[in-house]
């Protein structure tokens, strides 16, 4: 029996980590995926598998021994405490930059784009700023912001419009570029 | 009549002197009888009971009336030389008979005042910044200084708070664990200040890397930052850049460093690294001159949240343009305290709040001088000795070790108590303290070495041993060494030995001479090369001038004679006064306490306290005065130009300040200063009854204007032709020791005023209103014309300056006021003095040497 358990451990050892695939918030712009990757590195036992800045989506490669602090071989963590448990590492990695959120269930054709044209965002704080107060709204299910001070976001347009997007920037003391 | 005085003068009980009484009849009853009673004096009813203060008063007054010639009058008959050297010499000798029959002693007994209590604690135990002053109460004030026997009475209340001080002392005096805690060196940026939201998002400061903008963070333009959240999740602000600052702290904001607070009490090495810059529209230019940045230490709040304003000012340090300076200091911080940052030398005006009031373009748009902190680094608590030499002198040589009894000592648990810093206590295993073999014999010898520290004399061994019983009461009740220790020395520390100046009835033994001394000068007790020389003069006082601790007596001394302790008691009004700032009042009083230094080092005489060719100088006063060619914070000998007005205590800004209200000048008020404080006659109190002259706040009608009303009346007449004139020569400076000839007007029909020395950023609302007229004339009718002729006048009569500078000296050195019978000794020191060229380092000297200061 000692000899099987063995066996069985060493062959786990040597399979492919865990994997969990999750869209996220934070990926303001291209420079964002970088600043992902090195806090994910602070992760114990996480990597970044995949990154897709265009879909927002991020697959990672985790070691469940090491990512949970009471790892019990007998009884494997479900996949929500393995969720949750990425999703809290990477909030305090992140200082709160990066969110985990389910992926997307709503086809891409479905989605609706907006471009909104903001005042100026010459300062990558602001342009985090500007996009995270739309990219966190219901319905938004992703955006991205650039250096021309350009949001653009994708919506659900069941559950949000254009409106509901500007009014969030006013708010926010984001100043938009009338035509 | 001559029966009535006659009688009066029997009645009193002493033999009447017919010439005395023949003077009088003579030359005073006419005016001084029951039915005239000028001045409310009626000779006829005046008994010669000089056991009653008042009475006493009353003769000493017209002794010295007659003396001066004010009294008989001189449009009365002048009576004969002769006569007149009788009575003042009858009265002289009565007098003087009289008061030492009376006195037990010059010098009241007397306890310490707060700033001599905290001083004492500070160099007993080597806790060079411990705060005790604020928890005790005020100390009242009596001939013109609160360290006088007349002033310091005593109450249950300074019980209860000697008490606590006392216990304060003794938790951060006992070492409670086997090693130091470890020092760190923490640097921090201005950008994790309070607030970044206020300082750099709107604009009112910006971020800096190598002089340059820093290209992560751009300054607002045309568009603000947004979401300062964001840009703290992000860590913009973490980067440690330097940080440019273009507003100045005000009632509402002040900039600190929030993320470090002391939590060890200790001695603690700052450094921090300035440079200055003109910002023009984005573009980092060449500053136009060296500017001044402030480091004050900040107290936090209770709840740890904040900070308060500045508890006090560490320093004015050089930033120069486009050139980083470092600046290192040795500082004291207490528990949770941590430093503050002020953009000193800029304009105190919000209009550098630029982008928050809604100017266009934000700091993009705007121009305008900044102040950039590159870095500040803390390095502490730095201890060179552990355990540290205040738990030494308790403790003696006594090993620290872990405690294993039942009863531990009682101690206030260490912890972080401000939310925003990191820096826990380390965690401390066990509990450690002192648990000799024989506790009674190391009370008995450790008291031995505490006790005559304390108390700045020999104590004998049946006062020890009333401490040591009490000792072995507390040990037999249960209390641990530590804990039975720290109860006789807080006994100690409250007790009369420690608390007051313990003086024999006459001549001042060698400890009460070397206490006298210290206090004198250091506004402490005596070290041990005083206690052991205490009859080196000459050596001892110019060893005590010669140590840092020193300007305690100048501060202290200055505070009072000049009042600068008073300097904040009013701020100038905004309108009038747009330019006034924390900066330059700081400055005013740096100066005074910079030219009385001054004064004693190079040994000038009495005629500088009002005139002289140079002044003490930084940039802020010099441009505050109009003399150019002064660069930076740091005060210097200046040579002022030829036709200056400046020069001497009476054209200081520092004075013109505390003799002033916040809006209006008063020669009433500015005469008597000069009247009491330089000239040592003090002006009698006004009648009952008369009201004040209310200055015309508006502008519209002078000060000179209401007085020449006021004059008008006859009972009033005669004082003010004593008190007005120097008020009248000093109308040339307003509330904060502007020169100028014409008053600042709130009226709407003042003429437009020129901007003159103030600042381009600082908006101007006030008009120029009525001209200034300094002219005068003294009662004995020199007329003068202005600000220089009355100093020159005045400086003419250097002993008049230097015997009140010496009566001033004494009152403060002994804590009496000058009795009559001191007079002649007190001339013997001005005498003495004078020989010697009149310097007032010799003055102190002079003053020591004598029998006023070594009798108590």
């Amino acid at each position: 029996m000692k000899h099987l358990l063995l066996i069985f451990s060493l062959i786990a050892l040597h399979l492919p980590a865990d994997e969990s695939k999750h869209r996220i918030i934070g990926l303001s712009e291209p420079s964002r995926e970088q600043d992902l990757r090195e806090q994910v590195k602070t992760m114990p036992g996480v990597e970044v598998a995949t990154l897709n800045f265009d879909t927002a989506e991020v697959t990672l490669h985790y070691d469940p021994a090491k990512l949970m602090p009471s790892y019990n071989p007998k009884h494997p963590p479900k996949t929500e405490a393995i969720t949750r448990r990425l999703e809290e590492l990477l909030r305090v990695a992140s200082n709160g930059t990066f969110t985990l959120v389910p992926l997307s269930t709503l086809p891409s054709d479905k989605l609706q784009k907006l471009e909104i044209q903001c005042g100026l965002l010459d300062c990558l704080g602001c342009r985090y700023g500007a996009y995270i107060t739309i990219a966190k709204l219901d319905g938004v299910e992703r955006a991205t912001v650039n250096e021309n001070a350009l949001l653009t976001a994708w919506i659900d347009p069941a559950k949000t419009n254009r409106e509901a997007l500007e009014a969030a920037l006013k708010k926010g003391r984001v100043e938009l570029k009338t035509p | 009549m001559i029966k009535l005085l006659a009688f009066a003068l029997l009645a009193g009980g002493l033999q009447a002197a017919e010439p005395t009484a023949a003077f009088f009849d003579t030359h005073c009853i006419d005016c001084h009888d029951a039915d005239t009673h000028k001045g409310n004096l009626d000779l006829t009813a005046l008994k010669q009971n000089f056991s009653d203060a008042e009475n006493f008063a009353k003769w000493v007054k017209i002794h010295d009336l007659i003396e001066s010639g004010e009294m008989p009058p001189k449009k009365k008959t002048r009576p004969p030389a002769a006569d007149v050297s009788a009575v003042t010499g009858w009265l002289n000798d009565t007098l003087i008979k009289a008061e030492k029959l009376d006195a037990a002693g010059r010098t009241g007994v007397r306890r310490l005042t707060r700033s001599e209590y905290e001083n004492t604690v500070r160099d007993l135990f080597d806790l060079p910044g411990i705060a005790l002053q604020a928890g005790l109460p005020a100390d009242g004030s009596a001939h013109g200084f609160d360290n006088n026997s007349d002033a310091l009475d005593i109450s249950h209340v300074n019980l209860a708070r000697y008490i606590e001080a006392a216990d304060k002392t003794l938790d951060m005096a006992i070492a409670t664990r086997p090693t130091a805690p470890a020092s760190e060196i923490v640097r921090l940026s201005l950008a994790r200040n309070y607030e970044p939201d206020i300082m750099l998002m709107q604009g009112d400061a910006i971020l800096l890397r190598d002089k340059k903008i820093d290209p992560v963070f751009p300054p607002a333009g045309e568009y603000g930052h947004v979401n300062q959240g964001a840009h703290e999740q992000l860590g913009i602000f973490d980067r440690m850049s330097s940080v440019g600052v273009f507003r100045h702290e005000d009632e509402s904001w002040n900039a600190y460093f929030r993320h470090f607070a002391a939590l060890y009490p200790g001695r603690y090495r700052v450094r921090a690294s300035f440079y200055s810059f003109q910002w023009d529209q984005g573009k980092i230019l060449p500053s136009r001159g060296t500017e001044a940045a402030r480091l004050s230490v900040v107290q936090f709040n209770d709840n740890g949240r904040g900070g308060q304003h500045p508890s006090y000012v560490l320093g004015y340090y050089d930033a120069p343009s486009l050139e980083s300076k470092v600046h290192s200091l040795d500082v004291w911080l207490n528990y949770k305290e941590t430093l503050g940052f002020n953009v000193a030398s800029l304009a105190p005006v919000v209009l550098y709040r630029v982008g928050t009031w809604g100017q266009k373009d934000r700091t993009m748009g705007f121009t305008g001088p900044c102040i950039a902190n590159d870095w500040v680094e803390i390095e502490g608590p730095l201890h060179d000795v552990w355990p540290p030499r205040s738990h030494t002198l308790l403790f003696g040589d006594l090993p620290l070790t872990e405690f294993k009894g039942t009863r531990p000592p009682v101690r206030k648990p260490l912890k972080q108590e401000v939310v925003s810093t990191r820096n826990k206590p380390e965690l401390e295993k066990g509990i450690w303290t002192m648990e000799p073999a024989e506790p009674l014999a190391a009370a008995d010898r450790l008291l031995a070495e505490f006790l005559p520290k304390a108390f700045r004399r020999p104590v004998g061994d049946d006062v020890r041993q009333q401490y040591v019983t009490q000792v072995d009461a507390r040990l037999k009740a249960g209390d641990c060494f530590e804990t039975a220790m720290r109860w006789v020395y807080r006994a100690a520390l409250c007790s009369p030995d420690f608390l007051y100046h313990i003086e024999p009835t006459d001549k001042l033994d060698d400890q009460a001479l070397a206490a006298r001394l210290s206090y004198f000068l250091w506004n402490s007790a005596p070290d041990a090369e005083l206690l052991q020389h205490p009859r080196d003069f000459h050596a001892q006082v110019e060893r005590l001038l010669k140590d840092p601790k020193s300007q305690r007596f100048i501060d202290d001394f200055l505070g009072q004679w000049l009042k600068l302790h008073a300097i904040g008691a009013n701020d100038p009004d905004k309108k009038l006064y747009p330019e006034f700032s924390p900066y330059l009042q700081d400055s005013m009083v740096a100066e005074t306490r910079a030219y009385f230094r001054e004064l004693i080092e190079q040994n000038l005489d009495a005629g500088n306290l009002v005139q002289s060719d140079f002044a003490m100088l930084n940039e802020k006063l010099a441009v505050h005065y109009g003399i150019s060619g002064v660069s930076g914070p740091a005060i210097r000998r200046v040579a002022l130009p030829k036709d200056c007005a400046r020069g001497g205590f009476l054209t200081q800004a520092a004075v013109l300040k505390v003799t002033a209200n916040g809006t209006t000048t008063s020669p009433v008020v500015r005469g008597a200063f000069v009247m009491a404080r330089l000239l040592g006659k003090p002006p009698e109190p006004p009648p009952p009854n008369i009201p004040a002259v209310e200055p015309d706040v508006q502008g519209a009608t002078t000060i000179r204007e209401l007085l020449d009303k006021h004059r008008a009346d006859a009972s009033c007449a005669s004082c003010h032709a004593k008190i007005d004139p120097p008020g009248f020569a000093m109308e040339s400076f307003d509330v904060i020791g502007g020169f100028r000839d014409r008053y600042r007007s709130l009226h709407e029909k003042g003429d437009p005023a020129p901007r003159g020395s103030i600042d381009p950023k600082i908006p101007i609302s006030f008009k120029l209103g009525p001209k200034v007229d300094a002219s005068g004339q003294f009662a004995d009718e020199r007329k003068f014309g202005g600000i220089a002729d009355f100093k020159t006048m005045l400086a003419a009569d250097k002993h008049q300056l230097l015997h009140n500078l010496a009566q001033q000296l004494v009152i403060y050195a002994t804590g009496r006021d000058i009795a009559f019978s001191d007079r002649a000794e007190l001339n013997n020191i001005v005498a003495r003095t004078e020989k010697q060229g009149g310097g007032i380092r010799t003055l102190l000297h002079e003053i020591v040497l004598s029998p006023l200061f070594q009798t108590r």
